[in-house]
This record gives C-alpha cells, sequence and structure tokens, in this order.
C-alpha cells in the first residue's frame, strides 16, 4: 500500500494536456488573423472606391459689392458701407450735454477719436458676420473670392487658393439673378477636372451651365505631391448675387 | 517567424486604429513600424498566445472535474465500502476529490498496518473478525488537508500567469505606445509639417500597441477571476467531502 505522500506527489504529477492547447491557441490565433486579413472587414476605410477627402467650396462673384461678390472672410455678401462710424459720436454727446458751451470743450474730445477710430475695422468685420472656417483656413486674403472649406484634413490650403483663382478666372459670375448652384466633380492627379455634375441646381438653366462651363474650361494645376489619394472630389457652390 | 508576423498583423488590425485598411495596407504599416514595437506586439503576442491556452486548458479540465466529481460522489455515498470507492478512483482521475480519497484511505491502511504489523494490510475494509479501529483520528483529518491543499495548488496551476498577463500587458503596450509616440513627434519636428495627415499615421501606429495589450488583458482578467471562482468552489467541494469522509471513518473505524 502506498503512503499519503505517494499518493499526494502521484496526483501532483498527472500531466494535463497543456501543449495540445498551445497548438489550438496558436491555431485560433492564426484563423483570428486570417479572417481578419482576408474576411469582409474594413476597418473605418469602407469608401476605398470613393476618394476620401471631399470638400464643400462656396464661390461668390468677383470682390466688391458692385460684382455681387464677397467677403475675404467667406460665405457672406460685402455690406454696404457702413454709413456713419458710431462710435466717436457718442463719446463727445455726454460732454456736449454737459458742457454749457461746445468750443470751449472742442479741443479735448479732439483727441480721443483718433484712438477710437482704431478699432473701427472691427467694427465693419463683424457686420459681415464673416466667421473663420474650421481650422483658420480661410483663401480669401488678397484674392477675396469667399471659399468656405468644410474639409479638415486636406493638405495645402495653397492648392485651394490656386483652384479657386482659376475657376473664378472662367467664371461668368453677374447673370442678372440670384442664385446658387451645387457643382461636384474630381480633380485627377495630373489636374484636369472630370465628372462635372450639378449637385443642386440653382433653378435657372443659365446659371447652371455657366457655372459648368466655368469647370469645364478649367485647366488646373497638378495635385500636390503631399496629397496622397489620386483624385480629389470637390463640391462648389456657385453663388451668383445678380 | 513567419507565424508570429501574421499574428502582429493580426493585432494591428485588432487594434483598429489603422486609417488605411486592406491587408496590403496593414502589412506595409506593420512593416514601418519601429523595431521596438514590433517587438512589443511580438511579447504581447505571446502573452495572448500563452494566456488563451491555459484558458483552454483550465475550461477544459474544470469541465471534466466537474464531471468526474459528479459521478465520483455518486458512487462513493452509494457504496458499503472504501475498497470499492477505491476500485474507482482510477476511472475518475480529473476530480480532485479522489487525491483527497486516495489520501485519506492510504493514512487509515498505514494505521491499520501498524496497528497489525502481521496481519494482512488491504483488509482495512474487509469483514475480517477483530473489528479494526483507527489510532488517531486526527492523522487521517491531517492527511485529508494536505490531499486537499495539494489539489487547490494544482488547480490553481498557472493561473498566476493569467494574473500577470492581465496585469502587465497593458503596461507593455501603452510602453510601445509611449515609444510610438516619441518616435512620431521625432519625425513631425523633423519634417516642420503639424498637419494632420502626416501627425495621425504615426500616433495610429503608436496606439496599436495600446489595443493590442488590451487585446491580451482583457480576456485573461475575465477567465482569471472565473478560475478563481470555480477554483473556490471546488475546495469547498473538497472541504465538504473530507468532513464527510472523517464521520464515515469515525461511524466505522472508532
Amino acid at each position: 500500500m502506498t503512503d499519503v505522500t505517494d499518493v499526494i506527489v502521484a496526483r501532483q504529477l498527472r500531466r494535463e494536456p497543456f501543449s495540445a492547447m498551445v497548438t489550438w491557441s496558436l491555431a485560433a490565433h492564426l484563423a483570428a488573423v486570417a479572417a481578419l486579413l482576408f474576411g469582409p472587414f474594413h476597418w473605418g476605410a469602407s469608401e476605398d472606391d470613393t476618394p476620401r477627402t471631399v470638400m464643400t467650396i462656396s464661390l461668390a462673384g468677383a470682390p466688391g459689392p458692385r460684382a455681387g461678390g464677397m467677403t475675404p472672410m467667406g460665405g457672406r455678401a460685402i455690406p454696404e458701407p457702413v454709413p456713419a462710424p458710431p462710435k466717436p459720436t457718442p463719446a463727445p454727446k455726454p460732454r456736449a450735454r454737459t458742457a454749457p458751451t461746445r468750443r470751449a470743450r472742442q479741443p479735448p474730445p479732439q483727441p480721443q477719436p483718433a484712438p477710437e477710430q482704431e478699432p473701427q475695422p472691427g467694427v465693419t468685420r463683424t457686420e459681415t458676420g464673416a466667421r473663420g472656417q474650421g481650422f483658420g483656413l480661410t483663401t480669401g486674403g488678397a484674392g477675396g473670392s469667399g471659399v468656405q472649406l468644410d474639409v479638415s484634413n486636406f493638405c495645402c490650403p495653397e492648392y485651394i487658393e490656386q483652384m479657386v483663382t482659376f475657376i473664378q478666372r472662367n467664371w461668368q459670375a453677374s447673370q442678372g439673378v440670384r442664385g446658387s448652384t451645387l457643382m461636384k466633380f474630381t480633380i485627377t492627379r495630373a489636374g484636369s477636372i472630370q465628372g462635372v455634375v450639378v449637385e443642386r441646381p440653382s433653378g435657372f438653366v443659365a446659371l447652371d451651365l455657366a457655372a459648368e462651363r466655368a469647370l469645364l474650361v478649367t485647366r488646373l494645376p497638378e495635385l500636390p505631391p503631399q496629397f496622397p489619394n489620386p483624385t480629389l472630389t470637390v463640391h462648389i457652390t456657385f453663388e451668383y448675387q445678380r | 517567424m513567419r507565424t508570429l508576423g501574421s499574428l502582429l498583423l493580426a493585432l494591428q488590425v485588432q487594434g483598429g486604429g489603422t486609417p488605411s485598411a486592406g491587408s496590403g495596407d496593414v502589412i506595409t504599416l506593420i512593416a514601418e513600424t519601429t523595431p521596438i514595437n514590433q517587438g512589443v506586439l511580438a511579447i504581447l503576442v505571446l502573452f495572448s498566445v500563452a494566456s488563451w491556452a491555459i484558458i483552454l486548458q483550465k475550461t477544459w479540465s474544470f469541465r471534466r472535474s466537474e464531471r468526474d466529481t459528479t459521478r465520483f460522489l455518486d458512487v462513493f455515498r452509494r457504496s458499503s465500502k472504501f475498497s470499492e470507492v477505491q476500485a474507482v478512483c482510477p476511472t475518475l482521475p480529473a476530480t480532485p476529490l479522489v487525491g483527497v480519497f486516495q489520501a485519506g484511505y492510504a493514512e487509515i491502511n498505514a494505521q491499520f498496518r501498524a496497528a497489525a504489523p502481521g496481519g494482512n494490510p488491504a483488509s482495512a475494509t474487509a469483514p475480517a473478525a477483530p473489528r479494526p479501529i483507527l489510532k488517531s483520528l486526527d492523522g487521517v483529518d491531517r492527511a485529508l488537508i494536505r490531499a486537499a491543499t495539494g489539489e487547490v495548488s494544482k488547480l490553481e496551476r498557472r493561473m498566476t500567469f493569467l494574473a500577470t498577463t492581465a496585469g502587465v500587458t497593458p503596461f507593455i503596450g501603452l510602453f510601445g505606445t509611449v515609444v510610438g509616440i516619441m518616435i512620431a513627434f521625432q519625425r513631425i519636428g523633423a519634417t516642420g509639417s503639424t498637419n494632420l495627415a502626416i501627425v495621425a499615421p504615426g500616433i495610429s501606429e503608436a496606439l496599436i500597441s495600446t489595443a493590442a495589450g488590451l487585446f491580451a488583458a482583457i480576456p485573461a482578467l475575465i477567465f482569471y477571476n472565473h478560475f478563481t471562482h470555480r477554483v473556490k468552489e471546488f475546495s469547498a467541494t473538497m472541504d465538504d467531502f473530507a468532513l464527510e469522509f472523517l464521520n464515515i471513518a469515525e461511524r466505522n473505524f472508532t
């Protein structure tokens, strides 16, 4: 008969099929790999066939209120010139009320309007209602083309600026009617515009045609090398002010 | 090494941080990561494989143990002699109760042999003329406790590794991510561009490590807790059985 210790030791030595389980585990991992590699899974890349970067651009007429254009800040029509700067006038007023004689009090207010006038551009800017776009990309600036971008990961704002200038050059912005046409097109790597589609017609055939013509005539520079995709799809709104 | 490489790929895919998927892209992505990240991923894959092997093995053996325990208790309660139970024991090797029972049986036999050195030792439960008397019931109790301790430690075997995996792999993954992000930032500095298109892939690559770490840790932790609970249940069953065994021994042999 065996001793207690022998029994315990014999029980401890009894082997369990661990190596087989390692094989199973390995096989399961490999199966998972295979399923992930070759299975119908797409990790956030289901739109592989379509170009990933899509941007919406709003394009208005040539700068300046007469041409029905927009401010450099984008999106809003240039307002009529502010009639009178309101700030400088309230400053003298209380003085005029409190002071019985105007001429005696005139000299002191005069230096005040000078500092007051400095914020004036700021005042007019808020009146246009322009807001910086997302990450602060406005392609306006000197050109004043009024472009809105709804894309946050396009590498090269300069290219958009160029594109807008090129298109604007071919675009007859004043058609006598107010309206806006949403166009969609694709820029190839070589810079040609393809697949021009009217996405949302303005209601006036002339406006849609003018927008389409502007796109068909335009030849763009090559896509920037930093941009990884072969094509770039752009939505662009042509806004006719008058 | 090939299989290891593809496992790494799997973890990358499972990380879900890859902005551009499709198998080819994943392969290039893993090839582009730093050697440190690749090493981290390899370690995490090893942890994952090993912990899943343990999980499978424990699940399998616990299931068998449970089945055998039910059968063994059935046999034990129906039979009137210890020797009958002892004869059944080899057919039910998976249950820890067999170890406890065999230890108690061996102790009882040893005590009988010591009491009657001349007599035949296998007659413990035989209906021999003089009824055998146990010298010390405490000795049997101690033998049972010893066996139960051994069985518990056997049930708990390799579970430490699960606990280690659950605790350590998130940190290993975090290490890989931190190193990856450091390198990504260095690259950003070298490029001089803060563009998201340049910044994002490096960070995404780095985050794969954390995802892989969690992928290894989460099942390990879940199953560790589950197995700990099962071991406790087995331990309670063994204690219960030991008391039952002692009661029977006391009733029959004192």
